[in-house]
């Protein structure tokens, strides 16, 4: 046969010998594994329908949807992991419409719900904006059926950020909604400022600002920005919550990133720049709960390695929480879970891939 | 304190202040100081522990020590102020005078912090500077090279 430019087009009547065999194998639309026994190339799987496949059943996937339940103890203080195996069920979901590029149903099932605290609607919220718009129109929750988990549910604003919100940036600030914030935009100081107020006076009936506790929420709020996309490599949302419990005189923050978390980016510093660490951590003696008690410490610094930086966590540890300005500071961070004023830390069997700090402020820190 | 007699040829805010020989950083600076670095100041915000240092605390500081007074930096009145800023300000302000070999002792005498309102602040001003004061010259200019590194890929990314 002539050879001709591969260029040509099908239809033509004469086929170089490579064009005619794609030719054909485009044409033969039925694949039979059985011609390819001894070839190179793997053979296609056949399609079985995604409820056969064993882990994607655990997973609660069904042809239309992606159903996660969650326990009747959804609180992140109490069920920790609990709580983060539906978060990275969550993600898992949310990531596999973006892969496969389809806009399968996530059913977040709540109903068996009686216990929710608002850091982990925040977490489940925030866990859902992987990128804009992943979530409108596909994420779904079916409703508890505790009253009070529903009202709290409601006063969150989670229903609308799932239903409605184009952009999450926008929402309008309100008591108790959560702050879903893109990777790309820095905290408002003013924002900072009419949250820290809203605060206060629910907590002693007056504006009176802490300016300590103020900078330090406008610091983790920056930290965050900062790991949600750091060096412009991010593409996560970040999120603050505050949830204002009037009856109690008690506000309850939570700011929330999705970047690698403390522990990981701490130790892909001292790989590259300390060989001794990476030793140690290959061990695994160098574990995340070790890395992020350290880094509260100080004596572990940030992802520059220079020994003067990394003040933030040291100074809300060693100031402001033993100076009684805050309580139950807690980090989640990678596999470690560090209460900093309880002193309870664990290690996590399901890791947060980014990082959850959270802290009240009641009366009893009022000074 | 009187204002030396060529003061009033100086038009700067820096100046200005010094004609006082107090900064009161929520008066003459925001009463929100923020950030660490100029680069980082939110939405035109010019809030930053590095301006602050290098637009207003140096040259105040470079003119009290020239007249042999102490300067007031008082910190209250502000509304929210992080380590960053405290560190970025008064810190780094006494590695970078160690490093070009200045007497960081009468500089120490020279500045005076005032916080009435939460002394923490007071306090961890202190610290810091103690922390910059007792790193070897060496120390300190490994560290800004490496911060230096730092901000220069962040500037490119």
């Amino acid at each position: 046969m002539r050879k001709l430019s591969p260029k040509h087009k099908e239809g033509q009547i004469m086929h170089c010998r490579r064009c005619a065999r794609k030719h054909r194998k485009r044409k033969d639309k039925k694949y039979n594994p059985q011609n390819h026994k001894n070839s190179k190339v793997p053979a296609k799987i056949t399609k079985l329908p995604l409820s056969n496949i064993p882990h994607l059943r655990r997973l609660g996937v069904t042809r239309d949807h992606f159903s996660i339940k969650a326990e009747p103890d959804f609180n992140i203080d109490s069920a920790t992991e609990s709580v983060l195996d539906f978060v990275q069920r969550l993600r898992t979901a949310i990531d596999s419409n973006i892969a496969l590029k389809n806009n399968k149903s996530i059913i977040l099932d709540l109903s068996e719900v009686e216990k929710i605290s608002h850091t982990t609607i925040a977490l489940v919220a925030s866990a859902s904006f992987l990128k804009r718009r992943a979530h409108v129109g596909v994420v779904f929750i079916s409703e508890p059926k505790n009253s009070v988990v529903v009202d709290r549910l409601r006063s969150s604003g989670l229903m609308e950020l799932f239903r409605f919100v184009d952009f999450p940036g926008d929402v309008p600030m309100s008591k108790n909604k959560i702050i879903p914030i893109h990777n790309k935009k820095v905290a408002d100081p003013a924002l900072i400022d009419n949250l820290m107020n809203m605060a206060m006076t629910t907590v002693t009936g007056k504006p009176l600002v802490n300016p300590l506790v103020a900078g330090m929420f406008g610091e983790l709020t920056k930290n965050s920005f900062y790991h949600a996309s750091p060096k412009g490599r991010g593409k996560e949302m970040w999120c603050i919550s505050c949830e204002y419990d009037e009856p109690n005189k008690t506000v309850k923050f939570s700011v929330i990133d999705w970047g690698i978390g403390i522990s990981n980016s701490i130790k892909r510093k001292y790989m590259v720049q300390k060989p001794g660490h990476a030793f140690r951590m290959m061990l695994n003696i160098f574990d995340d709960l070790t890395v992020v008690r350290n880094v509260l410490n100080g004596k572990l610094v940030s992802e520059s390695g220079a020994m003067s930086r990394g003040t933030g966590l040291p100074f809300i540890v060693n100031h402001i929480v033993k100076e009684n300005y805050l309580s139950n500071f807690a980090v989640i961070s990678n596999a470690a879970y560090v209460n900093v004023s309880t002193d309870i830390s664990k290690k996590l069997g399901i890791p947060l891939k980014g990082t959850l700090l959270y802290f009240e402020i009641s009366p009893d820190n009022v000074k | 304190m009187e204002f030396p007699s060529k003061g009033h040829y100086f038009t700067s805010k820096s100046h200005q202040i010094m004609s006082s020989n107090k900064i009161s950083i929520a008066q003459d600076f925001t009463p929100t100081p923020g950030v660490r670095y100029i680069e980082d100041e939110p939405n035109g915000a010019k809030n930053s522990g590095e301006r602050f240092r290098e637009h207003i605390l140096v040259d105040a500081l470079n003119q009290a020590i020239a007249d042999g007074t102490k300067l007031e930096i008082d910190f209250d009145g502000v509304r929210a102020m992080g380590p960053s800023f405290i560190d970025e300000a008064f810190g780094v302000l006494v590695g970078k005078w160690k490093l070009a070999g200045k007497d960081v002792q009468k500089l120490r005498k020279t500045i005076v912090i005032r916080s009435e309102s939460l002394r923490t602040f007071k306090l961890f001003a202190e610290e810091r500077m103690d922390f910059w004061q007792n790193l070897s010259v060496n120390q300190i200019e490994l560290d800004f090279k490496k911060i230096d590194k730092d901000r220069a890929q962040n500037k490119t990314k």
